[in-house]
């Protein structure tokens, strides 16, 4: 925080230009600023006070690196391992794939969640949600290394290239990956965006679940392959619900400023003590999936190592989210980040498994 | 001329403020902290007369004292609110002796140390009881609401500090909500009760309440900063021996993410001096960010003061002076 702060009305249009350039005008000079706290004078009178930034500090982090972190690379995981997962899938099926397509659909994938990841850092730093100090988001629009401005353009970018990847995989199934495509599009707009704002209707749960689940293996499935089957539904359904974690637990620490905004996640809607139950039978489910795909033999065996290996990830989260008092329990600060680790990890390990069974059959 | 016109007036101000806030000294003299020991287990009283009753800066009776006059209620209809906010002051360091292990309290033994801890709970109990049998007597359904509601906060503020120990990953937010239910809560009700007592508009008290918490916070972080100092009287870095990252702390990791590991190895633990986890330039570093915020919490409680003055039925300056005078005080201990 820099010592030499100034506050402007909350709802000021000079507040809000400030929140989205990330700069304001000083004696004829542009100098960046961020926000460091809402301070509250009387019922709906704010102030929010900025501190200006250095420019030394800011030409401290390369401006790759500053657009690398706004990514959230880490979370990436929740559309690059599914797809990785149905290649892997692929394979074992020996199922002729077409690898520019399906490399264009992954990277499609990806970027889709880079746009959503990147506008849903804009909106929450123009609510002010994330204010330094919190560690939602990327954090780069907070530390004012990039302005909000240029993250929504970017976002659009990330959308525009995202669909763009995805329009080879049409030429095969057409209708089924057009629709695919089009809820993909939609979550990405409307997950936090003005028009549909899933987020904020309760239906984020379920989009979630479907854009990272089921919808996008089969849409990678139809765009790798041209095939589809049972096993790539039930690894969405395990991929789904893994995904569907990291946004429960979130949720968990949000129930009261959610409730007090509108917002109907379903943490909200259960209230704290049944959302805790929830998170528990979110990941029996997903591991429940991927033992239902072993079981009818449509998936292979060795990814049955999967389903131990989980729980035992798992069981530090969810000790933690049990030992919880209540939303403003500090226990639950780091669990959002433990089930984003969750994910990649049993991610990584299902797609080892897969290869291993490859390499298995071919020696075997 | 007008120079001289305005040295004048600053001066009288002054002298003003100064004869108020002596009145308002006078005013807590004559409050009887202490409870009667004419009662069937006096070891209770006499216990909690020699410890926690005993001394104190008595800064929330002033709070209270200083609101009264701002909202012109009257020092006989306030007293018992002001005894009050003591006591259930007292009651609580009570409770945070037993959870905390503490041996001294203000010098003294803790209450705790003297008796038991089974007995230090007791005792806070009973200080909680008497002061609500005391502020039913005060005849306002609404003052006893505020305050039951106040004591549930203080509790649920003390038990996410608890769950907080020993955690290294504590947010500022995280930290707010404690102090939000662990300090201003009764801060606020200081405020907010004389305002009901002067039978205010609803819009005049949540101005108040504003108030209140932003006072509260200020002085939450403040404490904090004095947690770093060597002549506050505390033994140095109490919190972070306890296992609780404060204000200060988590600003230095904030600005030093580097020293997360170090830091966390030694909190609580009994801190070794020749291999401090921190070096003397980043915790001052950090204090001076610590007292910047808390500076502006202070300048937030001003503003929201000053609202409150203008809102007309309350604009006096013999009321008012000594919160500004209070404010400054504050200020200057938080630069």
């Amino acid at each position: 925080m820099s010592a030499v702060t100034f506050a402007l009305d909350r709802q000021s249009k000079e507040a809000n230009e400030a929140l989205w350039q990330g700069k304001v005008e000083t004696q004829g000079n542009w100098v960046s600023v961020r926000p460091i706290e809402v301070l509250k004078i009387s019922p709906g009178i704010e102030k929010l006070v900025f501190a200006y930034v250095p420019v030394a500090e800011l030409e401290k982090t390369p401006k790759l690196k500053r657009w690398w972190m706004a990514t959230r690379a880490y979370s990436l995981s929740a559309t690059f391992m599914p797809c990785l997962a149905v290649l892997s899938y692929g394979f074992t099926q020996a199922w002729s794939v077409r690898p520019v397509v399906a490399l264009l659909a992954g990277l499609g994938a990806v970027l889709l969640q880079v746009s959503i990841n990147l506008d849903n850092d804009v909106e929450d730093h123009l609510k002010l949600i994330d204010l330094p100090g919190t560690n939602g988001g990327s954090g780069v629009i907070q530390r004012s290394w990039l302005s909000a401005r240029e993250v929504k353009r970017f976002s659009r970018i990330a959308l525009v290239f995202g669909v763009l990847c995805g329009l080879p995989a049409l030429f095969r199934e057409p209708a089924l990956v057009l629709g695919i495509g089009i809820a993909g599009v939609v979550g990405a707009i409307g997950y936090s965006g003005p028009f549909f704002r899933l987020k904020y209707r309760g239906l984020g749960d379920i989009a979630v679940f479907g854009l990272c689940g089921p919808a996008l293996t089969a849409g990678f499935s139809l765009a790798a392959f041209g095939q589809l089957n049972a096993g790539v539904f039930w690894l969405g359904t395990f991929f789904g619900f893994a995904a569907e974690a990291i946004l429960h637990t979130n949720n968990l620490q949000d129930i009261e400023e959610d409730l007090s905004r509108g917002a109907k996640t379903l943490a909200a809607r259960m209230g704290f003590s049944r959302a805790k139950v929830f998170l528990i039978f979110i990941y029996v489910t997903a591991f429940s999936a991927l033992a239902v795909g072993v079981l009818t033999h449509v998936i292979p065996w060795a990814c049955v190592v999967v389903i131990p290996i989980g729980f035992l990830f798992t069981g530090k989260l969810l000790r933690d989210v049990s030992k919880a008092s209540g939303t403003l329990s500090p226990l639950l600060t780091g669990v959002r980040i433990q089930a984003a680790k969750t994910h990649l990890i049993l991610g990584v390990l299902l797609c080892l498994t897969l290869l291993a069974n490859i390499y298995g059959s071919s020696h075997g | 001329m007008q120079l001289s016109l305005k040295l004048y007036k600053l001066n009288s101000v002054s002298n003003a403020s100064e004869a108020i806030e002596r009145e308002i000294q006078r005013e807590i003299r004559e409050l009887e902290f202490k409870l009667g020991t004419d009662v069937p287990v006096s070891e209770i009283p006499i216990t909690l007369n020699q410890t926690l009753l005993y001394g104190g800066k008595r800064f929330r009776p002033l709070l209270c004292l200083m609101m009264s006059r701002f909202f012109r209620v009257p020092f006989v209809r306030i007293a018992p609110i002001a005894m009050a906010s003591e006591r259930v002051h007292a009651a609580t360091l009570a409770h945070d002796d037993v959870i905390d292990e503490a041996t001294l309290r203000r010098n003294r033994a803790s209450i705790n140390a003297r008796s038991s801890n089974a007995r230090a709970v007791l005792a806070g109990d009973l200080l909680l009881s008497k002061v609500m049998l005391d502020v039913v007597e005060v005849g306002n359904l609404e003052i006893v609401k505020d305050l039951a509601r106040t004591i549930c906060e203080l509790v649920e503020g003390e038990w996410l500090q608890l769950e907080a120990r020993g955690i290294m990953q504590v947010q500022r937010k995280d930290l707010e909500r404690v102090a939000i239910l662990k300090t201003a809560s009764l801060f606020k009700w200081c405020c907010t009760t004389p305002a009901r007592l002067a039978g205010v508009s609803d819009e005049i008290l949540a101005t108040v309440r504003i108030f209140g918490e932003n006072l509260g916070l200020a002085f939450q972080m403040i404490d904090d900063a004095l947690d770093f100092s060597s002549t506050s009287g505390k033994s140095y870095a109490k919190d972070y021996q306890e296992g609780l990252v404060n204000y200060v702390l988590m600003e230095l990791l904030e600005e030093n993410p580097l020293r997360a590991q170090k830091v966390g190895a030694g909190l609580g633990k009994v801190l070794d001096e020749k291999n401090m986890p921190w070096q003397t330039p980043e915790i001052d570093h950090a204090i001076a960010l610590t007292k910047a915020r808390a500076r502006l919490k202070l300048e937030a409680a001003r503003a929201a003061f000053i609202r409150l003055e203008n809102m007309g039925e309350f604009k006096n300056d013999s009321g008012a002076l000594p919160i500004h005078h209070l404010l400054d005080k504050i200020v200057e201990r938080a630069s």
